[in-house]
């Protein structure tokens, strides 16, 4: 599944329960719009460490970085071509290919 | 997981007891009354390197890794009986070095680091407002930006430190952007004009510990003074939050282990009806109740040091942890003058002054019922 996708079903089920709209624009503002708030942000990066296996300082969990999926997928992507980034998406197949 | 502790952090411990219990208790109910700060507790906690723990040496700290001041701190509220101290000590901590450390740039480490570790320096953090308490982020201070300089208007309330802070930090709104995302934090010194301290506040407990009102009356502060960037405001407060609700809480778990210890002793030497009053349930049930208030209270602070250390999230456990200590807190101040009676009443056994200073731990750092929000929205509910 492509990232932005994983992203979108995360936030449409963690934080659009209940909201009136069911749906979101990728360049649509998340936080003017009031799907997520500050503590969303710490909760979709403990997500976003998970799932992609990427590490998130705390100097990264600003508006910019998560305001919109394409902003968040931009992001996340950033990291995970990161030289760390990569040496670990290397580990996770050389895993898989062991296994 | 890994629950024992080294000598040498064990020995760190001990020091500071000794030192608290030897040098921080003086004159505390005369100064307790008077609502008087001490400045020699200061710098003495200063020359012993408390205030400088978690900062690196290369900046005059002890670069002691968090579980280390976990524990240190819990030593210093076990021997210091001074809370207001301690507390004006964790503010200037937490509230400006954590986020100098964590956001600052080397300038900025290099320019206040040497001078906040060695206590020539008070800091503290100016964030509640008279209109936004618990919906902290509802703040109105505003920071216009004009060249190379910030132009901040607004006031803040309930401020520690603020009456003999030289620096706090600053959070104001930056942008048009909705709530959290336009709030930036700056490095204001107190001699920045259009900078002042308008009043001392008078309080319940915590007496020794300096709270004031700060103003901002087109404040000129540097663009250099800048904390982290333009609407990293959240992120700092949050970042800063989880840091207090462990290591300041920890000094409450110290407070709480010698409270039961008194307790106990006294439960020994008192005798009613023929027999230590220990000797009846209502009395041992008491502090076996502070016992469970205590050991649970240390695995949630471990636990979050232990996350912190490896740098993962400790949010919920924050929330949790400040919330439990917090009420547990007040609950074994309260059981602590029940079991004492007529003497923990009075002043002079100083164990209604823990009381005093207790009930504010439901309050700072995010209320008990702020801290119950976070922990259901972290759950998904």
């Amino acid at each position: 599944m492509e990232p932005k996708t994983i992203v979108r079903q995360f936030i449409l089920s963690e934080f659009m329960a209940g909201h009136v709209e069911d749906s979101f624009r990728d360049e649509q503002s998340l936080i003017e719009t009031g799907i997520i708030d500050s503590l969303d942000i710490i909760k979709l990066m403990a997500f976003l460490e998970k799932r992609f296996r990427i590490e998130i300082s705390e100097q990264e969990a600003i508006p910019e970085n998560f305001d919109t999926l394409n902003g968040i997928v931009d992001f996340v992507e950033s990291k995970t071509n990161s030289p760390e980034g990569k040496a670990e998406k290397i580990h996770l197949k050389s895993a898989q290919d062991d296994g | 997981m890994e629950f024992s502790w080294s000598e040498e952090q064990l020995a760190f411990k001990d020091a500071i007891i000794k030192f608290a219990e030897r040098d921080l208790n003086h004159d505390l109910i005369e100064r307790d009354r008077k609502g008087e700060f001490s400045w020699d507790g200061w710098r003495k906690c200063a020359e012993m390197g408390i205030l400088g723990m978690p900062i690196p040496e290369e900046y005059g700290g002890l670069n002691a890794d968090i579980l280390t001041t976990i524990l240190a701190m819990e030593g210093l509220g076990y021997g210091c009986k001074d809370n207001g101290l301690v507390f004006a000590i964790n503010s200037h901590m937490w509230s400006c070095e954590i986020p100098i450390l964590h956001f600052g740039s080397e300038s900025q480490k290099e320019k206040y680091f040497p001078k906040l570790c060695n206590g020539e320096l008070i800091g503290g953090h100016g964030m509640t407002e008279p209109v936004s308490g618990s919906d902290a982020f509802s703040l109105q201070t505003k920071a216009i930006k004009k060249g190379d300089k910030y132009l901040l208007n607004g006031s803040k309330i309930f401020i520690t430190n603020a009456p003999i802070a030289d620096l706090m930090i600053v959070f104001a709104r930056t942008g048009e952007s909705k709530g959290f995302a336009g709030i930036s934090a700056f490095i204001v010194e107190k001699e920045t004009p259009g900078f002042t301290v308008s009043r001392d506040i008078e309080k319940m407990g915590l007496r020794t510990s300096p709270m004031g009102e700060l103003a901002f009356q087109d404040c000129e502060v540097s663009a250099e003074n800048l904390l982290g960037r333009e609407g990293a405001g959240a992120a700092i407060f949050n970042s800063e939050m989880e840091w207090e609700r462990s290591c300041l809480f920890a000094c409450h778990l110290g407070v709480m282990e010698r409270q039961l210890e008194d307790c106990i002793k006294y439960a020994r030497e008192r005798h009613q009806f023929g027999q230590p009053i220990g000797k009846f349930q209502s009395v041992s049930n008491k502090i076996a109740d502070m016992k469970v208030r205590i050991e649970l209270s240390r695995l949630m602070l471990y636990k979050i040091g232990w996350l912190k250390q490896n740098r993962k999230q400790a949010l919920l456990e924050g929330a949790i942890a400040k919330l439990f200590i917090g009420e547990g807190f007040v609950k074994s101040c309260l059981d602590a003058v029940q079991i004492f009676g007529g003497y923990g009443y009075s002043t002079e056994f100083e164990i209604e002054r823990d009381l005093r200073d207790s009930v504010a731990a439901t309050i700072y750092s995010g209320t008990s019922e702020i801290q119950r929000n976070i922990i259901a929205r972290l759950l998904g509910a």
